[in-house]
């Protein structure tokens, strides 16, 4: 997908009256005219007709997108700003005008996959790694690094649901590729995408604890000329079948659910999570901006590694409305929501939807 | 500086014509003083205020514009006349200067009716009653019903802001006015243009609007009408305390219901002329109890559905209906609490006045049991009212009397009262002043940021006024 | 840093930019502050559409501002103010200072040229406060207008206040330009909203306008701060009355043969003490525009469909479609007079009247019936709730097709006009007229009172030719606005004046006009807020 496939879309958006420019969690944190969505895409209109130079400082706006892509959700054009600006990215990074923040960025991806490998075969028994299983469960790079406890709680529910057919794909990268993409690094995603793909495509389904993963291999993978031929779930849509036979002890009495970008928006799994988790919860709050409306937590889009202070300031904006309650916790079913939005949840609990479940049982 | 009076009288004289013009004590002693009751009191035993120099009677904007052209010349001190029946000061001469008084009552004609849009032209010398008279021969009203409707002037009702009962439905005069026409101190007159709403810059009659003739003289206005109504509605309800009553009224108001009327206040069975020979003597309960007073006017079956609405409130509250009858009552003597404050003035040792604050609901119960209670604490007399509702608040009309040793103390007392209400009402959150204006009277008594607003006011008041000819010493200007 | 970046078309150096942060810096070091170039093009302009005419040109940000600055408080804010009154003592490029909000004016009201120092407010977005027992909340100016009525909304309070720049528009703004909303006749325009506001004066003072339940002794500076356009001080917080969000909804729509059929309907409904919240009359060819929108798409589709399609009654076909397109955009003259011959055939139900009512049930349920029986024997047609609906499942819509119009080589704009009744008549005709030669037109009337009513022009011409389009599109606004005046209407209903329109100020007020400029003198005697909006300097 090259930058010029997108100029329907970005024409549209520089001549826009910004219509979009509320939902922005970059815009709305940062109070920046320059990157809410249609700035942002203006700039990358005049990079694109040669109206204004590309240089790292003009690519930086570029960089200012958590890809959440809530801004489509008021287009009426059906314009995409994350894959545009994603592409836009990926221009900076072919004429070398990527900022130098991206420095180095495939080597460091490389480390922390090796070193988050290494973590993961610490941490879980290797009883659980099984080389011929019907279901591989890949988990993922935050899920590890943040709450590895997740990949003890979901192998404990499925336990419990008497789901003995899984095992953890025992393979060399602990992570689609999201970071790549979002980093404008396209030949490395292909590449990694293909490596992927050809590991994985021994087993019948897939399922993992990563939404942005799942996304990535449903959609991303076949248009990188890497597809995967068995089916790739996400733990919650997996899960959804067996929620009947989750037996819990106890109930928490009151929980938000918090949509994750991919797993919601993204992927368009909104009551799964919600069946889930009533069984360990007896009332679900909705945030007002929920479901396709969900707000992102401020971690994606490498966002939270680019700009941390903007990522900090999402997450507080997403909690607002709980900290206003006496609602003692938020449940998403993402390592990276989970990560970010306990940063700034103060009192306020954020746990993954698996160890809610693994806890109440 | 010694005016040279003679030539003043000359050039006013051929500003208005020798007929229109007076320095006849028959004339500067009528025009002495208003109806601020601490002048009033004064006057009783000490000399009766001098008068202005000059009484002039223009006839049209222009010759206002003649007359302030005249007044800067010899930097004379103007105030615009209307009724004379500012409760502030705000009409009458103060200090020892050689005053204009501009009395706009010739200036009293209708200049253009547009029915089809219901907006009256008119002049602003002209007496409230007789305007609405005329517009109900037509059909029309004003909807602006002050207790002064028989006395004051448009001009002073937009100069003041003021508010009539009718107030929740149809807002203050200002909100009525589409545009005016002002002389300004240098003698230009000048014509805020007509549109049922602009975006073209500030509102720019509202610098005149409440003004009280510190900036110019309003001679004419664009007004908004309406149909005079087909049905009026009575209704009252009884409640124990004055909270339930207020939380009533409140509700109504958020719920969207328009009253023409929506007062509370004490049981007008407890009146004494009202009551029966033989009653007995009210209890704590009796005068703690306040009723809600209610009028709607509208479509029938709009009104209908506004009384059922206020009724399911009211009734929820612990309103216990009285029917149409108090109310109506009400309505046929509305205006005589104009008349009930004179007897408590004509003898030396009484003092009265009429305190009226406005305040937000949250602050009004508080504001209205601190009020009566300070008040009653120093064996001062209080009928406090709750009118002007709208969605955010309401005012308290506070009505005070009491008695003195002398006719000095009962002046003492009067400045105490009023520095009393100031500190209740500060300390409670309301704003003093919503109904008569700042005059010479309120501008000493105001809470800081209402203080600045006015400071602001002499700023504006310096560039338009350099020679500080117009109506100084009112809302705190010089 | 901004200094190695080549922009086309950037006529203003860069380094006097730089010299002016770095002056600002070392003045105000707690202040946020960029020069970044992406800051200085996304600032550059907000949404004028003769702005976007300049931009299909290439000429992006001709004119950038120097820098920009988010104080954090209304006490930054005032250090500001000293700042630029200090600088603007001591000679040398005068400081000039434009409270920025969401920039999406569409008079050119934050475009205040180069070197400027545009002051975005966004960074005072809290809520302060809501009183749900007063009906208040407390906010300060930055906030989105969504973003307010969102929060409210979450307490089962509404604001009532719904432009179509909602989500692109912030309190602030609305205060500065007089807005109004969809549902002004039943909430009111943002200036009945307000109660009283805290600004800061370019006198550097704090100036808290009113009281928290309006009134109060003295002018009103509240009103005479609303529409101000930062010319006399920033506005940066806000008390305003809320209602219950409403409990119940109706909408309906009408059909009148004849535009001023329709005309009078409105004003009888008005004129018979109902509050309907929503009231819009569409004009013969903006009732086909107005009904066929759902159908997501652009505008020019909308168009053609309207003229080759409907028009000739049967399927168009494309090369057909492109021809009418090119009709429309080339001879608007001619394509204005066959709308207007064929005006009754491309709307079989003539003009659509859409009316809505909303807040307590029992409330909307007799006004709707009461509504119902003024408008048919004012000689209604009962067109159902559909068209009532359809409008308001759409009613953000439009805004979308401005992008639309402009990437396919058109500009569109719009002119918010009003005027009492009697004479609105010759207020649409003339207007119409005025603008028919060089744009394709066309027109609805909302916001209605008692007294009169706003009519909303719409309309598109080609944009095809860079330089030629600016000179007609600046052609068609004197021309509409000079028939505006003459017809007794004010030329600005609710956009605001900034710097399109500036000079038709003396028109619009005629010698009251010195009463602004009094207040300006007051307000701004170093001359530092935002000169060249409403005609001052």
């Amino acid at each position: 997908m090259s930058f010029d496939e997108y100029e329907k879309a970005l024409e549209l958006c520089t001549y826009c009256p910004k219509l979009c420019r509320h939902t922005c969690p970059v815009g709305n944190a940062e109070r920046r005219e320059s990157v809410i969505p249609q700035a942002k895409m203006a700039m990358a209109n005049l990079v694109r007709k040669g109206q204004v130079e590309l240089t790292p400082e003009t690519a930086s706006v570029f960089y200012h997108c958590n890809g959440c892509g809530l801004c489509g959700e008021y287009c009426e054009h059906d314009v995409d700003v994350t894959p545009a600006l994603f592409a836009a990215r990926a221009e900076a990074v072919n004429k070398g005008m990527d900022p130098p923040s991206m420095k180095q960025f495939t080597d460091r991806f490389y480390a922390r996959n090796d070193s988050l490998l290494h973590e993961l075969h610490h941490t879980i028994e290797e009883r659980f790694f099984v080389e011929e299983a019907q279901v591989a469960y890949f988990p993922s790079c935050d899920t590890i690094e943040h709450s590895p406890r997740v990949l003890h709680d979901t192998l404990k529910v499925l336990e419990s649901v008497g789901v003995d057919y899984v095992a953890l794909h025992d393979g060399e990268y602990v992570c689609a590729g999201y970071p790549f993409w979002a980093a404008g690094l396209m030949s490395e995603l292909s590449f990694l995408a293909k490596e992927i793909a050809s590991k994985l495509s021994n087993y019948k389904k897939i399922i993992c604890d990563c939404p942005a993963c799942v996304w990535m291999m449903r959609f991303l993978y076949p248009q990188l000329g890497a597809p995967i031929s068995a089916e790739v779930l996400h733990v919650v849509e997996f899960m959804d079948n067996y929620a009947p036979r989750i037996q819990v002890s106890s109930t928490v009495p009151e929980a938000f659910y918090h949509d994750p970008c991919y797993l919601g928006r993204w992927l368009g799994v909104f009551d799964a999570p919600r069946r889930l988790m009533g069984r360990a919860v007896r009332e679900i709050h909705e945030f007002t901006w929920n479901r396709e409306r969900g707000y992102c937590c401020g971690g994606g889009g490498l966002v939270a590694d680019n700009l941390p202070d903007v990522s900090a300031k999402i997450a507080q904006r997403r909690l607002e409305e709980v900290m206003r309650t006496d609602v003692p916790m938020v449940v998403s079913a993402c390592a990276t929501c989970e990560r970010n939005l306990s940063q700034e949840s103060g009192n306020v609990e954020v746990v993954n939807l698996m160890t809610l479940l693994a806890r109440q049982l | 500086m010694s005016v040279p009076q003679s030539e003043i009288t000359g050039q006013l004289a051929e500003a208005v014509g020798p007929e229109n013009l007076s320095s006849s004590p028959v004339d500067t002693i009528a025009h002495a003083l208003d109806f601020w009751p601490r002048a009033l009191m004064k006057s009783r035993s000490g000399p009766w205020p001098r008068g202005p120099k000059w009484v002039v009677w223009p006839g049209a904007a222009a010759e206002v514009a003649h007359v302030l052209r005249i007044a800067s010349a010899y930097a004379l001190p103007v105030i615009p006349y209307g009724g004379g029946s500012s409760m502030v000061g705000g009409a009458s001469p103060r200090g020892d200067r050689p005053w204009i008084v501009i009395n706009c009552k010739r200036m009293c004609n209708i200049l253009d009716m547009d029915e089809v849009s219901m907006v009256v032209h008119v002049q602003a010398g002209i007496v409230g009653v007789e305007l609405e008279e005329r517009l109900n021969a037509r059909g029309f009203s004003l909807g602006h019903v002050p207790t002064s409707m028989t006395t004051a002037t448009l001009g002073g009702w937009l100069s003041t802001q003021s508010a009539g009962m009718l107030s929740s439905r149809y807002g203050r005069v200002g909100d009525l006015c589409l545009g005016l026409t002002a002389v300004l101190p240098d003698g230009q007159v000048v014509h805020t243009r007509v549109a049922p709403r602009r975006a073209t810059g500030p509102e720019l009659a509202h610098l005149l609007i409440g003004a009280e003739g510190t900036l110019g003289v309003i001679t004419a206005a664009h007004l908004r009408l309406h149909r005079l109504p087909l049905h009026r509605r009575f209704d009252s309800f009884c409640f124990e305390q004055v909270a339930p009553a207020m939380g009533a009224l409140r509700q109504s108001l958020a719920a969207g219901v328009r009253p023409l009327v929506a007062r509370i206040q004490r049981d007008p069975r407890l009146r004494r002329s009202d009551r029966e020979q033989d009653a007995p003597e009210p209890t704590p309960a009796d005068l703690s109890r306040r009723v809600l007073l209610l009028a709607y006017e509208g479509p029938v079956e709009l009104v209908e559905v506004e009384q059922e609405i206020v009724r399911d409130l009211a009734t929820a509250l612990g309103g216990e209906g009285l029917g149409q009858a108090p109310a109506r009552r009400w309505w046929g003597q509305r205006f005589a609490a104009g008349f009930r404050m004179t007897p408590l003035l004509v003898q030396d040792h009484l003092f009265a006045d009429y305190v009226e604050l406005g305040a937000t609901w949250q602050a009004l119960s508080g504001l209205y049991d601190n009020l009566e209670e300070a008040f009653e604490k120093r064996g001062w007399r209080t009928r406090i009212t709750v009118e002007h509702a709208r969605l955010e608040g309401a005012s308290l009309g506070c009505a005070f009397w009491g008695e003195a040793d002398s006719a000095e103390a009962a002046l003492e007392a009067y400045d105490e009262a009023w520095r009393l209400a100031a500190r209740v009402c500060h300390a409670g959150g309301g704003g003093l002043g919503h109904v008569y204006g700042g005059g010479q009277h309120r501008a000493a008594l105001l809470d800081d940021n209402a203080k600045q607003r006015l400071a602001v006011l002499t700023e504006v008041k310096r560039k338009l006024d350099p020679a500080g000819i117009m109506n100084p010493g009112i809302l705190g200007t010089e | 840093m901004a200094g190695s970046v080549r922009i086309l078309q950037m006529t203003a150096p860069l380094t006097s930019a730089d010299s002016r942060l770095a002056e600002l810096r070392d003045a105000l070091p707690d202040l946020r502050v960029s020069n970044h170039v992406t800051d200085r093009i996304a600032y550059a302009r907000d949404l004028w559409p003769g702005g976007q005419i300049e931009k299909l040109a290439g000429k992006h940000a001709p004119e950038p501002p120097a820098c920009v600055v988010w104080p954090k408080d209304s006490a930054q804010v005032v250090e500001l103010v000293q700042w630029a009154k200090a600088k603007a003592g001591v000679g040398g490029d005068p400081v000039v200072l434009v409270p920025f909000g969401a920039g999406s004016g569409v008079c050119g009201g934050t475009m205040a040229g180069a070197g400027s120092v545009i002051v975005d407010l966004k960074e005072m977005d809290s809520v302060v406060r809501i009183e749900p027992h007063n009906n208040l909340v407390r906010a300060q100016s930055g906030i989105i207008g969504w973003h307010l009525e969102d929060r409210l909304n979450m307490e089962g309070l509404t604001l009532g206040h719904f432009p179509s720049s909602l989500m692109c528009s912030t309190l602030g703004g609305y205060l500065a330009t007089r807005s109004a909303g969809q549902c002004s006749s039943l909430y009111g325009k943002i200036e009945d909203m307000a109660t009283t506001m805290e600004v800061v004066t370019g006198t550097g003072e704090v100036l808290e306008t009113g009281r928290d339940m309006g009134g109060g002794v003295g002018p009103s500076w509240t009103q005479l701060f609303i529409g101000s356009e930062g010319a006399l001080g920033f506005i940066t917080a806000a008390t305003l009355k809320v209602h219950p969000a409403p409990a119940h909804r109706m909408m309906r729509g009408y059909g009148f043969g004849r535009v001023s059929a329709g005309c009078e309907a409105i004003r009888r409904l008005m004129q018979a003490g109902l509050r309907p919240a929503v009231v819009r009359l569409y004009d013969e060819f903006d009732t086909v525009m107005a009904r066929s929108s759902a159908e997501k798409g652009s505008e020019a589709d909308t168009l053609l469909d309207a003229i080759s399609g409907r028009v000739k009654g049967s399927g168009a076909m494309p090369w057909l479609k492109r021809k009418a397109l090119q009709m429309v955009l080339t001879r608007p003259d001619v394509t204005n007079r066959l709308i207007e011959e064929l005006a009754p055939r491309i709307s079989a139900d003539g003009c659509l009247l859409v009316v809505g009512w909303e807040g307590d049930k029992r409330l909307t349920e007799v006004q709707a019936r009461l509504g119902h029986d003024e408008l048919m024997r004012s000689g209604g047609k009962d067109l159902g709730e559909e068209p009532g609906w359809h409008w308001f499942k759409n009613r953000y819509a439009v805004s979308y097709k401005q992008s639309k119009l402009f990437t396919s080589g058109a500009f569109v704009d719009t002119m918010e006009v009003a005027a009492t009744w009697d004479r609105l008549m010759d207020l649409y005709e003339g207007v119409r007229k005025a603008i028919a030669p060089f744009a394709f037109v066309m027109a609805h009337f909302s916001h209605a009172y008692p007294e009169g009513c706003s009519i909303y022009f719409s309309f598109v011409g080609p944009a095809t030719d860079p330089g030629q389009t600016r000179q007609q599109y600046d052609r068609l606004w004197r021309r509409g606005l000079t028939a505006a005046t003459r017809a007794g209407g004010t030329i600005s209903h609710h956009h605001g004046v900034g710097r399109s329109k500036a000079h038709f100020m003396t028109e619009e007020h005629g010698n009251s006009l010195r009463l602004l400029q009094t207040l300006k003198a007051t307000f701004d005697p170093a001359s530092i807020l935002n000169p060249g909006v409403l005609g001052l300097s």
